[in-house]
């Protein structure tokens, strides 16, 4: 079988990240941007309305302006899924870090990585294992990154309980709606909160990321789940955690739940969260040249 | 803003000023604001310990919880976004800051707690809630980089950055002079319910 086109260039792939990289930082999500719209008009508390609307306009001058939407540009992790078909030609970690360094410029991008111990700064997003980059494979003919930043307060409120295996759903449930109401406004409501159930302490994690991924109006395709992630947003929204956590109508923009299987002696459940901007580049490589951000 | 009126605040405010603000006003600020975060509020703290001057003269200033991204230019340092960062971690520093300088507004996210609160009940200050997340949006109000100290110790995001402002905001006064508290009874009023939504949760799901 032959494989048109001679894949891409290792420049072009830099200039690309570079660019998916402003994307998400200075765009954010219009998803985010529709869901916070659609609260705003719902909204009957003052001040939770007068803090939606500065989201707003958060978005407006962000996007005109051409700089980040949150000074808080979050760390720099990648999923990559390379398709069997793709040409890759260079070495991958290596040209993410130099798109790093380079978008940390440019972008700008505050420098966040420090070490963990004497919290000295990198100075420039890279070194000490960053940039993670986590890879899947797949049977096809392109080359995806994805890219997804959040700031540290969002970060901080990460949770992972280990259940009895024989514990009720319910008790799941009462875990994600007593954290959510620990978080308050720490977090910079409204998130997207995401669920992982299953998999073991570290999958259900990564599935709860992959949950905040998703756009507040997609559901879990199990209809089940999806009327779990319907009824813990009802609850969650319940609460009156509001805008900042100063109370109002609603306080996420949505639960998303991805679940997988587990060893039969467990039942690990993650809980994660990505802040209202909702930060997100999609890029496909194609062999052929063609490159496509989303 | 449903009826509610933007009061336009000029630093230094005093402590009149201050004692004059409601929880649940909105506000804006001219004038001279120092950022502050984890970093800076410990070396305070080391210099106080050690009997050592601080570079700068926080007596009645407006602090910003905030680490922002700069750029240097040929005509000086300049804000490319600044925002709020989470004020809770700084709970265990700030009662003593605000009572040390008289320290008349904090700026920042999330809210504080009740020591925070009594502080600048004692004190005449209040916490004056930002948006998260909406720097570029507040990042207007920021007029010119003014000073910076501790730039080589901290780094970029960690200095202490004087900054010069103008309509910046608009902020909601969160905690008041007076002991009103709206994260705390909003945390109360959060709590009350959690119950309540708890046992609402269906027994059968899957």
């Amino acid at each position: 079988m032959v494989v048109l086109g001679s894949g891409i260039k290792k420049q072009q792939f830099v200039e690309a990240i570079v660019e998916a990289m402003r994307k998400a930082i200075v765009f954010g999500s219009d998803a985010n941007k529709r869901e916070i719209e659609k609260q705003r008009r719902e909204e009957t508390c003052g001040l939770a309305k007068l803090q939606l609307g500065q989201m707003l306009e958060n978005f407006k001058v962000a996007r005109k302006k051409r700089i980040p939407l949150c000074q808080d540009t979050g760390v720099p992790i990648f999923y990559a899924r390379v398709g069997s078909k793709f040409k890759l030609n260079f070495d991958l970690r290596e040209a993410l870090g130099e798109a790093v360094r380079k978008a940390t410029k440019e972008i700008p991008l505050r420098a966040n990585i420090v070490h963990p111990v004497s919290r000295e700064n990198t100075g420039n997003n890279c070194g000490l294992g960053f940039p993670f980059v986590f890879f899947d494979f797949f049977n096809g003919n392109y080359l995806e990154i994805v890219f997804c930043p959040k700031g540290g307060g969002s970060e901080n409120m990460g949770r992972l309980r280990m259940f009895e295996p024989t514990a009720q759903i319910e008790e799941v449930k009462r875990f994600i709606v007593e954290t959510v109401a620990e978080w308050m406004g720490k977090c910079c409501p409204p998130c997207t909160i995401g669920i992982g159930i299953g998999g073991g302490a570290d999958i259900c994690l990564n599935l709860a990321k992959k949950a905040t991924l998703r756009e507040p109006d997609e559901r879990n395709k199990d209809k089940k789940i999806a009327e779990m992630e319907r009824e813990l947003l009802e609850k969650i929204n319940g609460l009156g955690i509001g805008p900042m956590g100063l109370g109002g109508k609603h306080s996420a923009l949505a639960v998303n739940i991805e679940i997988a299987g587990t060893h039969t002696a467990t039942l690990p459940v993650g809980i994660a969260n990505n802040c209202w901007p909702g930060r997100k580049a999609t890029t496909r490589f194609y062999n052929n040249g063609k490159i496509r951000i989303n | 803003m449903a009826g509610r009126k933007l009061i336009k605040l000029k630093t230094p405010l005093g402590r009149e000023t201050v004692s004059g603000l409601m929880a649940g006003d909105v506000v804006s600020l001219d004038g001279e604001i120092f950022t502050l975060r984890d970093k800076a509020h410990k070396r305070v703290f080391d210099l106080l310990k050690s009997g050592k001057e601080i570079p700068f003269d926080l007596r009645e200033q407006a602090i910003f919880h905030a680490g922002p991204i700069m750029r240097k230019t040929k005509q000086g340092w300049k804000v490319v976004v600044i925002g709020p960062t989470t004020s809770a971690r700084l709970e265990s520093f700030e009662p003593e800051l605000i009572k040390r300088f008289k320290i008349r507004a904090v700026i920042g996210k999330g809210g504080m707690g009740k020591e925070t609160a009594d502080a600048m009940r004692e004190t005449g200050c209040v916490y004056l809630a930002a948006v998260g997340g909406a720097a570029a949006l507040l990042s207007q109000g920021i007029k010119k980089v003014a000073g910076v100290f501790w730039l080589n110790e901290n780094g970029e995001a960690e200095a202490v950055w004087q900054l010069q402002v103008k309509d910046f905001g608009p902020l909601i006064v969160a905690i008041d002079a007076h002991g009103k508290n709206l994260f705390t009874e909003n945390e109360n009023s959060v709590k009350g319910k959690e119950q309540k939504q708890i046992v609402m949760l269906t027994r059968i799901c899957l």
